[in-house]
């Protein structure tokens, strides 16, 4: 089976690697590039947990093969740290209880550092139709709402 | 009692890695040499299992080795209270979960392309699928249990002919629920990793009982326990589902790992999660109430069924919680309530959050209002009027005089943080006129939770921790009440810092570590707070006493009472710093570590009656909610939901509301939207994945959902604090279905969960059906 | 990790009828992927077929205008065509129901091309297209073809394409500005939902209050996309009264058990079918 060749940035650095047709993109994150935060949870893109940003956009890595990786600027959550709205996403998350078991914590940061960094004066209707695509078993979702309007709110003071 | 770190809302420790994406989750781990692991299932749900093909799978590509039932070389069946479960099927399948073979490969691709290649020859059985056909059948699932019933709780108080002689109105009602899946968002994973020393394995992974895991790995494998070590990794939610999958689990990954010498990590997918792991009893009801004329409630009298699946698991404590906490925290004379557990060859049922008295509530608090309906009287005043107080005698036979009654309060501030008693005046005439085809309904549902086991566990019922303090003073903890994302590690440090009376920077939680602190009984059953305190006190306590020493070796015997508060050790004039404390005990060659144990006082219950005192406290919870529901279509909308709680003390009130949020968005999916597409003919579940089973996702839960804590300390808990982990969702199903029904305009008219479209549209038709009204 | 024999991505019209000449075996057209990865995931369906990644085709994303009519890229993903202004003006039916797919995971991946030619008897975007006198342009052989879309769409997951034809666009009449619409989507939970049914209607009234255009139909319920000109002709040129709004919403769910027979569902759409379409009008056509 042939390998098919790969080039993509992921969190700021180059990749050049070969991957089965038949990888999916959390297949290589997880595997090939050895980061663990982003998740797999339903294999099915109905979840949310898996989320990562793609060209600037939230979609499931469950759901996207290698291939289509190619030539892309992807982010997981092991680049938010490093950023000053991801960095505040984190801290605003803990500051409002928004994290309990932790495993859907990831994709909800992701969708909300894309939503700020698109539009900072969001409203709280806003927030939620951002993470409709999130689900969380945990902590019945308004905690985590509770802390994007906050990030919200601190980014419109600055 | 004055408290210093316990009673804040201090953050979770274990939060930033989690939103770092830091955190090890069992699918996570990696280790080099690792063999991954591919089960394979039954084809028929109940059949003789007469040979496993293994040797088409053996030559496939990557394929290190296939074990089946006949590689386990020790007892071929495990099970935590009733041993009946079979970690890989051996001779016999009992449900379509069953695995009868687990391949172990170089990768995940080729450990599932070999499991394609298992067969196997049966003799298929019957499939009893569901507890009336089990109980007609002459087939029986396990022979210790002949006619298919594998537990009877039976309450009984007073006398219930009586009590329905006595009774002027009279309501009688059956009510249903369905399985329900856990749907932690990790699906489970362990991995088993084998010592070079001795035969000995460590397992890590998605686990919420340890020590239940160890008894049976040294079962089936014939490791002493000295040589079995679990240590869980981060688990991405439980709620009760993540032991015995995860024990069969890891005597599949431990056995390939004793075997090969290698590392073996097995993840399931969710699909797999679904097929395989234990759901939440269905429970069906017969109920039958009764009251005077003026709305005292005189007698009950319930007999239900629940489907206990092809093994035993935690059927009958099931029964027992039913049976005692059912009747809820009423007043009244008669009390007869049966809960029997019947095997079937579906799912095993077994622990999630509740453990039977969410169902047994939205069976009881319906109940409730259609009673109150035929009485005239609202929800909320028939409650007023029967339930418990001070002094009272609960319906079990528990008088309840040992601590703050606040069922009432509780339920007070609910109804008041909803408006309740003004809106169901308002919409029930609203709700008169069929021509409001889109039409509000408030519904109340209230409840009393036994903390821990109860008398079931009687003498079981045990919690343990190990406590060092190091020679810098620093403080490490390790107990097997495990972190599931509630919240509890952090409270245990709370309570540890409380005990020691240092500062909280002090105390180091470590992780669960099976070969760091003696066996404990699980964080199950909302006894982590509780039980953990008791045992963390009693550590605590021990400490205390040792660094006391250290100080009468070198102040004298005759030092005064020593306080150790704030970090600061203080007797007689002296003021030392918790440092100089530590030092000098070190100085005498003692040692600061101790274990903590804390077990349940025995209550008194009288199995064989039914009757007494069923668990040693209680928590008052009280879910309120509102619903607007279109009768032409059948959707039903959360408009608003509260949950109000006496948890005894909040040890960490922030985390008691995220538990309640989390608890009323779990309730709700059970409510209108969660429904697996059991099959009574194959015991198949049509409903696989996250596309067909439907959770709630943020957009069907209110944003004006209110957590409420009505705090009164419990002088039977260290701590002062109780539970919060079930009570958080265990009225929450009932109030929504009492509110449709309310909606509906008939209480009871909907009597099975879930609420879903084709359910209320159904419903809308019957009572609102009219071709000829014109739609406004 | 999922099953295919190779991939390969295309990124413009001439790469892709090269590969599409070349390569041996099967063929499976990407566009988002989340239909086929979903059915990949089920069995070893695609495990001979090639992969051939259409997304990067630009041409096919584009949504331009030209006098008459919206020319959508088949690549447009649905939260391009959610967010376009030109779809908004002209077709915003089709924007709400672009809106309604899935989550916003998925509609950021996944295309109107896709959507259609899955053939998911469920799928959200297929009523309202309908109602817009939707046409398909499938490039087929080498050549451009404009087809109806029940002539695509044969039936439950069915088309009449072979699997080297691809969609490359949509051709939407524009509708003017004064024509209102209706889409109404029946979930089981308002996101990251399946429709139960849809309803799609367009309507317009003249300055008498006389229908001028209406189009109405339902979707999740029929084995293909159905449009019916008699119901239409129900109402054109007639100023509706509450009785003929109820004949139109009793024709329409009529047609239920008539095309899709007497089902299980049938006891639910069919009377929420009714009472629905006669909400939806009585909205449009505000009466007192």
């Amino acid at each position: 089976m042939r390998k098919i060749p790969l080039s993509f940035t992921l969190n700021g650095k180059p990749y050049e690697i070969e991957a089965d047709p038949g990888a999916r993109m959390i297949d290589v994150i997880r595997n090939d590039l050895e980061l663990t935060g982003t998740k797999e949870g339903c294999g099915v893109g109905e979840c949310g947990a898996c989320t990562v940003i793609f060209n600037g956009d939230p979609v499931a890595s469950c759901l996207l093969l290698a291939g289509q990786m190619q030539g892309a600027e992807i982010l997981t959550i092991e680049a938010m740290s490093e950023f000053d709205l991801g960095h505040l996403l984190q801290d605003k998350f803990l500051e409002e209880d928004a994290v309990q078991c932790g495993f859907c914590t990831p994709g909800f940061v992701l969708v909300a550092y894309a939503l700020l960094l698109k539009n900072p004066n969001v409203t709280r209707e806003e927030i939620r139709e951002a993470i409709a695509g999130n689900i969380c078993r945990c902590t019945g979702y308004i905690p985590i709402v509770n802390a994007i309007e906050k990030t919200a709110e601190h980014l419109r003071e600055a | 009692m004055k408290t210093h770190t316990i009673g804040k809302s201090i953050g979770r420790i274990d939060a930033r890695a989690k939103v770092t994406g830091r955190a090890e989750f069992g699918a996570d781990i990696r280790l080099p040499d690792l063999l991954y692991l591919k089960g394979v299932y039954s084809e028929y749900a109940h059949a003789k299992l007469l040979a496993v093909h293994t040797e088409e799978a053996e030559k496939m590509p990557g394929v290190v080795i296939v074990v089946t039932g006949k590689d386990i070389p020790g007892e071929k069946m495990i099970g935590e209270l009733y041993i009946d479960q079979y970690p890989i099927a051996y001779d016999k399948v009992r449900y379509l979960g069953d695995v009868i073979a687990v391949v172990a490969a170089e990768t995940q691709e080729q450990a599932n392309a070999a499991a394609a290649r298992v067969t196997a020859d049966y003799e298929p059985l019957p499939v009893l699928g569901s507890p009336r056909i089990a109980l007609d059948s002459e087939y029986v699932i396990n022979e210790e249990y002949p006619d298919n019933v594998c537990g009877v709780v039976h309450t009984r108080k007073g006398d219930v002919a009586k009590g329905f002689e006595e009774a002027e109105v009279v309501i009688e009602s059956t009510y249903k629920t369905d399985f329900v899946e856990h749907a932690y968002l990790e699906p489970e994973s362990v991995t088993a990793v084998p010592s070079r020393m001795r035969p000995e394995l460590t397992i890590y992974g998605s686990m919420h009982a340890p020590y239940n895991a160890r008894i049976s790995l040294h079962r089936t494998l014939n490791v002493p326990m000295a040589q079995l070590t679990l240590r869980p990794s981060t688990v991405g939610g439980s709620f009760g589902g993540k032991i015995e999958t995860a024990e069969a689990m890891s005597i599949r990954a431990g056995l390939v790992a004793l075997k090969t010498g290698r590392p073996a990590k097995y993840t399931l997918t969710r699909e797999e999660s679904i097929r395989e792991s234990y759901k939440r009893h269905p429970i069906e009801f017969e109920v039958k109430l009764g009251a005077t004329k003026d709305g005292i409630l005189k007698v009950m009298h319930v007999d239900s069924i629940s489907d206990a699946g092809a093994y035993t698991n935690m059927s009958p404590p099931v029964a027992y919680k039913t049976a005692t906490l059912g009747p809820g925290p009423y007043r009244l004379d008669h009390v007869d309530y049966r809960a029997r557990a019947v095997l079937t060859n579906n799912n095993h049922t077994g622990s999630m959050r509740g453990f039977g008295t969410p169902q047994a509530i939205f069976a009881m608090e319906n109940s409730m209002d259609e009673l109150a309906d035929k009485l005239g009287m609202s929800p909320t005043d028939f409650r007023r009027k029967n339930i418990l107080v001070n002094g009272d005698v609960s319906g079990t036979g528990h008088l309840m005089d040992f601590h703050e009654v606040s069922m009432l309060s509780v339920m007070e501030k609910a109804a008041e943080e909803l408006d309740f008693d003004r809106k169901f005046a308002q919409y029930k005439e609203e709700n008169k006129d069929p021509k409001r085809r889109v039409r509000r309904g408030v519904g109340i549902a209230v409840s009393m939770r036994g903390a821990s086991v109860g008398a079931d566990g009687n003498g079981f019922d045990v919690a343990r921790i190990l406590i060092e303090v190091m020679k810098d003073a620093s403080v490490h903890a390790n107990t097997g009440l495990v972190e599931l994302g509630q919240g509890l590690r952090t409270a245990q440090m709370q309570m540890v810092a409380e005990g020691l009376g240092v500062d909280l920077n002090r105390v180091t939680m470590g992780d669960t570590d099976t070969s760091r602190s003696p066996a404990t009984g699980a964080c199950i059953a909302s006894r982590g707070t509780m039980l953990g305190g008791g045992a963390i006190f009693d550590a605590t306590q021990r400490i205390r006493a040792i660094l006391v020493e250290g100080l009468k070796k070198t102040y004298g015997d005759d030092i005064g009472e020593v306080n150790f508060e704030k970090d600061r050790v203080t007797f007689d004039d002296k003021d030392l710093s918790f440092e100089e404390v530590v030092k000098i005990c070190y100085g005498h060659n003692l040692t600061p570590m101790a274990p903590g144990t804390y077990s349940v006082p025995i209550t008194d219950w009288c199995e064989e009656k039914g009757f007494g005192e069923p668990f040693y406290t209680y928590t008052y919870s009280c879910h309120a909610a509102e619903v607007e529901v279109d009768l032409d279509v059948g959707t039903v909308e959360v408009i608003k939901m509260v949950g109000a709680h006496d948890p005894g003390r909040a040890i960490n009130p922030t985390f008691l509301h995220g538990q309640i949020y989390g608890g009323l968005a779990m309730a709700q999916g059970m409510a209108l939207l969660e429904n697996l597409g059991h099959n009574t003919e194959t015991g198949a579940l049509k409903n696989q994945n996250f596309a067909d089973y439907l959770l709630p996702t943020i957009l069907d839960v209110p944003d004006t959902n209110v957590p409420i804590l009505d705090e009164h300390p419990d002088p039977r808990s260290a701590f002062g604090g109780r539970s919060m982990g079930e009570p958080a969702t265990e009225p929450g199903a009932g109030a929504l279905a009492c509110a449709v029904n309310m909606a509906l305009g008939k209480p009871g008219m909907i009597k099975q969960l879930p609420f879903d479209l084709d359910r209320v549209f159904a419903a809308a038709q019957e009572l609102w059906g009219d071709d000829d009204v014109e739609i406004s | 990790m999922l099953k295919f024999r190779d991939y390969v991505r295309v990124e413009s019209k001439a790469e892709l009828e090269k590969v599409l000449a070349s390569v041996e075996g099967p063929v499976v057209l990407l566009a988002g992927g989340s239909d086929v990865l979903v059915q990949a995931r089920e069995d070893d369906r695609f495990q001979n077929h090639t992969a051939v990644d259409i997304f990067g085709v630009k041409e096919w994303h584009a949504i331009v205008e030209t006098e008459k009519d919206l020319l959508i890229g088949a690549m447009a993903t649905h939260a391009m065509i959610a967010d376009s202004p030109l779809v908004n003006r002209f077709a915003p039916i089709l924007a709400e129901a672009c809106l309604s797919v899935g989550s916003p995971q998925i509609r950021n991946h996944s295309t109107i091309g896709g959507n259609i030619a899955n053939a998911s008897p469920a799928a959200d975007t297929l009523a309202s297209l309908v109602v817009l006198d939707a046409k398909v342009v499938v490039l087929k052989d080498g050549k451009e073809h404009v087809l109806p879309l029940d002539e695509v769409i044969t039936g439950p997951y069915k088309t009449s394409l072979s699997d080297r034809d691809v969609i490359v666009s949509l051709r939407v009449p524009k509708l003017s500005e004064d024509v209102q619409h209706n889409y109404t989507k029946i979930g089981r939970r308002r996101a990251l939902s399946i429709s139960r049914m849809t309803i799609a209607t367009l309507l317009q009234l003249d300055g008498e209050g006389v229908v001028t255009k209406f189009d109405m139909t339902i979707g999740a319920t029929f084995p293909k996309p159905v449009a019916f000109p008699d119901i239409s002709a129900m109402l054109v040129g007639k100023k509706p009264s509450s009785d003929d709004i109820r004949a139109v919403a009793r024709a329409l769910s009529d047609k239920i058990p008539e095309i899709a027979g007497i089902r299980a569902s049938t006891r639910y759409k069919q009377p929420v079918c009714r009472r629905l379409a006669e909400r939806i009008l009585h909205e449009l056509i505000g009466d007192e």
